[in-house]
């Protein structure tokens, strides 16, 4: 039962034939450079289920976006992936360009963390957001500015009348990853991504464009993945939380059971830097060290050079993710954090 | 948008004034004249001749005066072609030169472009490298070499077409200087629209509308071709600029009656007037030209306009 | 409290230490890449080969530029009389003519593009170091120069003050430093907003200083880039001069005045045209594909 392997199976197998929107399967994906192959994810393995929220964590460069951007097709000229994602059941990688633009935008949507340049500068924003329309509902130009003034209100955008004439470089930055989301919204899409869709943002912006999209988790059916580096993000959101470092999953859990009993070293870390109300902590900690050279990934485990609990194996062998206790996947040589 | 066009016209106003100023003063610091060729003429009929040009009064009254004349639309009598004015030569000249560069900057344009986009879509692939060295010669292969090459091959050789004359604008008398003229512009256009494309090609939002599942077509024709055009806009002054000074070169080897040819003559005279006025005819243009390009960039990118 | 000082310590120490070796390592990377650039490398070459050959070339032919051979008029190219690439017109020597007029051709496209560079690094340094109203007042001056037809100047000049080849070059070399100026205040301004110039500042270092260490490497980089593509232009500018009578005259010959008198003769003796005008391509290009490859070395992110 491949399904077990890759998933903590938190609800019965049987169930999960309906449930499942998304399995993705050992997905690997790596970058051809002059100075050779960059492997950015390494066999990663995970399900969505209908109107779950999946967190995906990590620092920069620990392959959460290019998971993502690979299983929309959206990689880099020079970028590969292999392994299987399905859709309902059906292959969608690495799959030709027409059935690609079949499911983006309707089935599979995405928000991208920077909505500065993420809208095209030179497109009026009713043009942008009703193109959706006509392009996967073949709907008229009146029809769908009716549906996208009804989804601007929807995702709070006051006077939308007027804010569909206007330009991106018009609104403020909340308001553009507004616009965003409701680009992302407007097809009803099975699965949506969002990448860091609040890194850019002023704190109590970022508050108000989580809201929405807790809302959105709570509300419909639609399965959300949230990539962020932020664990505070998480937190209130998720149901389920993956930590990627290296390219890897390296913990897969309930998000409260990752927050209250971490079982790798890094996650442990991860929620050290949190800065946290209840706890008056004279300094704030980092992890100590750089993240992993893509290029030469060391054969041992990729966080052992920063790990302090590291030992000999550490070095050489590289740990598989393993269930530690049913629902919770650890990829880590300890048994248990001291 | 109107004042946008306004303080533009703010600017060249000045700028046309400069030129003429500049022509004007740097001829006349010049030593010697217009009748210094013609050593036969009497020291008094030159005298006269002097005095008929107004060439006996202060630089500074010739300029007042011809400044006023200008004003009247009058750009004087010519003193090489003694029987017509300026004006007549300009009436003769700029017909020709204006379908001559008119038709070399749409063909440019359109041939440029498209070669540049064709190469950016096909970027590392055998097509992208066939329109980069078409280019590339283009680039450094400079026109009074191509336009004799062009007239031996297909002038001489295959008498194809004719190597010389107007013959009113027939088709036929413009296909080889249109060539010659247009090839360098060609040759930069599709470089900078390459380079232009594959630029925009890289920006976020246009894998926000891959995202979206727009088709390719749509990707580049809705979300990536206004701002490809961009740079292409802010060359449209200086290519207009290097179609004119190739004009004028070109006309000398076609032996086209345009006004490349009137100035030229006229430089080599020391015909004041008909450099004067060739000069003004250009800088006008260009100004004019360059205005309507700004107004196509500030069309074309929303926020230029507002600023 | 502690923590946070002996932090921000070992970074200031990595990061001097970073600024060291990147300092050095990045003219060494830059010319490692550049070196791997087969095209820029085998123009390098070419161009060399045209140079010495522009140095050396009267020595190896019998022939001088001078000399009339009545007995040998429009000649085509042939290895057996020693008129290797031909004669012209007036039968004199193509190959000893093509690389005299290499050399002429050579020396004004340098010594103009030096003209152009001393004017725009000048004008661009002052308007981006002083900047403000100055800057404005400077770069305003640069808008209204680039709107006019400045090559129909030119010909005025010539054509009124006689034709001098120092007149040519100072008049093209007054007229290409426009973009330059461009280029010098646009990386003058963007050094002086960077941090490390701030914090060079702030940890006291002089104005002299900050500029030697700081602005001139930056500014280098994409003059030296400029410089090689405006040698090629400057080239071409006199060779269109020349093609018109204005700039090169006989006895001096350049390769536009070589070029010109070929297409006179374009039916009779298409090599007197089809000889300079390659020569004066494949120098052309081979300034590009130097100016491409330095670019590449010098900004890897730009591509």
């Amino acid at each position: 039962m491949a399904a077990t392997h890759a998933r903590p199976g938190r609800r019965p197998a049987s169930a999960s034939d309906q449930r499942t929107v998304m399995e993705c399967r050992d997905l690997t994906v790596h970058f051809d450079t002059p100075n050779g192959r960059i492997s950015a994810v390494n066999g990663i393995s995970f399900d969505l289920q209908r109107g779950e929220c999946l967190g995906i964590v990590g620092e920069s460069g620990s392959g959460k976006s290019q998971t993502f951007l690979a299983i929309l097709g959206l990689l880099a000229s020079n970028g590969h992936a292999s392994g299987s994602v399905k859709l309902h059941g059906e292959e969608i990688l690495n799959v030709s360009r027409r059935r690609l633009d079949a499911i983006r935008g309707e089935k599979l949507a995405i928000v991208f963390q920077d909505s500065i340049t993420g809208l095209t500068p030179h497109k009026r924003i009713g043009e942008q957001l009703s193109e959706v329309l006509t392009q996967h509902r073949g709907l008229g130009r009146g029809a769908a500015r009716a549906k996208v003034l009804e989804m601007l209100e929807l995702v709070r955008i006051p006077e939308a009348e007027k804010r569909y004439r206007m330009y991106p470089h018009e609104f403020s930055g909340g308001m553009r990853q507004r616009v965003m989301v409701a680009q992302a919204l407007l097809c009803q899409p099975d699965v949506l991504i969002a990448d860091e869709p609040t890194t850019a943002l002023d704190v109590t912006v970022q508050a108000q464009i989580l809201k929405l999209f807790k809302g959105l988790a709570d509300h419909t059916n639609t399965a959300l993945v949230m990539i962020t580096h932020d664990l505070g993000v998480v937190a209130g959101l998720c149901d389920e939380v993956m930590v990627m470092y290296g390219g890897r999953v390296v913990e897969h859990a309930p998000v409260d059971e990752l927050f209250y009993a971490p079982r790798h070293p890094y996650t442990r870390g991860l929620l050290a830097c949190m800065p946290r109300a209840d706890r008056d902590s004279e300094e704030l900690t980092a992890i100590p060290g750089q993240p992993p050279d893509l290029e030469a990934l060391p054969p041992g485990c990729a966080f052992a050079p920063r790990c302090p609990y590291a030992f000999g194996r550490c070095e050489l062998e590289r740990p598989i993710l393993e269930t530690a206790q049913p629902g919770h996947l650890k990829a880590c040589h300890l048994e248990e954090l001291p | 948008m109107f004042s946008f066009v306004s303080r533009r016209l703010a600017v060249a106003l000045p700028t046309l004034l400069v030129v003429i100023a500049g022509s004007f003063f740097l001829m006349r610091a010049a030593p010697g004249g217009p009748f210094d060729a013609d050593a036969q003429l009497e020291p008094e009929v030159i005298e006269n001749l002097r005095a008929a040009y107004d060439l006996d009064k202060p630089v500074t009254e010739q300029f007042m005066l011809y400044m006023a004349r200008l004003l009247r639309g009058d750009f004087g009598p010519s003193i090489t072609y003694a029987d017509y004015t300026v004006t007549e030569l300009l009436a003769i000249g700029l017909p020709v030169s204006v379908k001559l560069g008119l038709t070399a900057i749409v063909v440019a344009l359109l041939f440029g472009c498209l070669m540049g986009i064709i190469s950016a879509l096909n970027r590392n692939r055998w097509i992208d490298y066939v329109t980069m060295s078409i280019a590339m010669t283009g680039f450094a292969v400079p026109a009074f070499v191509v336009a004799p090459v062009l007239t031996l091959v297909f002038g001489l050789y295959l008498k194809l077409l004719p190597i010389s004359g107007w013959n009113d604008g027939a088709l036929q008398n413009m296909v080889l200087p249109v060539i010659a003229l247009a090839l360098p512009q060609i040759a930069i256009l599709s470089r900078l629209t390459r380079g232009s494309m594959l630029e925009v090609m890289r920006q976020n939002y246009i894998r926000t509308a891959r995202a979206k599942g727009l088709p390719e077509y749509k990707v580049v024709a809705g979300h990536a071709l206004k701002a490809v055009s961009l740079p292409l806009v802010s060359y449209l002054g200086p290519a207009i600029a290097g179609i004119m000074t190739g004009s004028v070169i070109i006309e000398q080897i076609f032996g086209l009656p345009g006004m490349g040819r009137y100035f030229i003559q006229g430089a080599l005279n020391r015909d004041y007037p008909l450099v004067m006025g060739t000069v003004i005819v250009y800088a006008t243009a260009i100004i004019l030209l360059n205005l309507l390009a700004d107004v196509i960039y500030g069309y074309l990118d929303p926020r230029v306009r507002r600023e | 409290m502690g923590f946070l000082t002996q932090r921000r310590d070992r970074q200031l120490a990595a990061m001097q230490a970073a600024g060291r070796t990147v300092g050095r390592s990045l003219w060494q990377d830059a010319t490692r890449r550049f070196l791997s650039n087969k095209v820029a490398v085998g123009s390098v070459i070419v161009l060399l080969l045209i140079s010495v050959m522009a140095v050396f070339a009267p020595l190896l032919s019998p022939h001088t530029m001078e000399d009339f051979y009545w007995e040998y008029i429009l000649v085509p190219p042939t290895l057996e009389n020693g008129h290797w690439f031909g004669t012209d017109s007036n039968g004199r020597d193509m190959f000893v003519r093509t690389f005299y007029g290499a050399r002429v051709s050579l020396t004004i496209g340098v010594m103009t593009t030096a003209v152009a560079l001393v004017i725009g690094v000048t004008w661009g340094s002052v308007a981006g170091f002083f900047g403000g109203k100055i800057d404005n007042f400077m770069m305003r001056i640069v808008d209204v120069l680039y709107a006019l037809p400045l090559l129909f100047f030119i010909i005025i000049l010539v054509t009124v003050f006689g034709r001098n080849i120092y007149l040519v070059f100072i008049g093209i070399g007054a007229v290409e430093w426009l973009t330059m100026s461009r280029i010098v205040r646009g990386q003058t301004l963007s050094v002086k907003q960077k941090e490390y110039v701030e914090a060079a500042r702030a940890i006291g270092l002089s104005n002299l200083v900050i500029v030697r260490r700081h602005v001139v490497p930056n500014i280098v980089g994409p003059v030296i880039v400029f410089v090689t593509l405006l040698i090629p232009t400057t080239i071409l500018v006199e060779s269109y001069l020349s093609f018109l009578g204005l700039g090169v005259q006989e006895p001096m010959t350049s390769w536009g005045t070589l070029i010109s008198q070929g297409a006179a003769n374009i039916d009779t003796g298409p090599w007197l045209l089809l000889i300079p005008g390659t020569f004066l391509a494949i120098t052309l290009f081979c300034f590009n594909f130097i100016g491409d490859g330095l670019r590449d070395a010098l900004d890897p992110e730009g591509r």
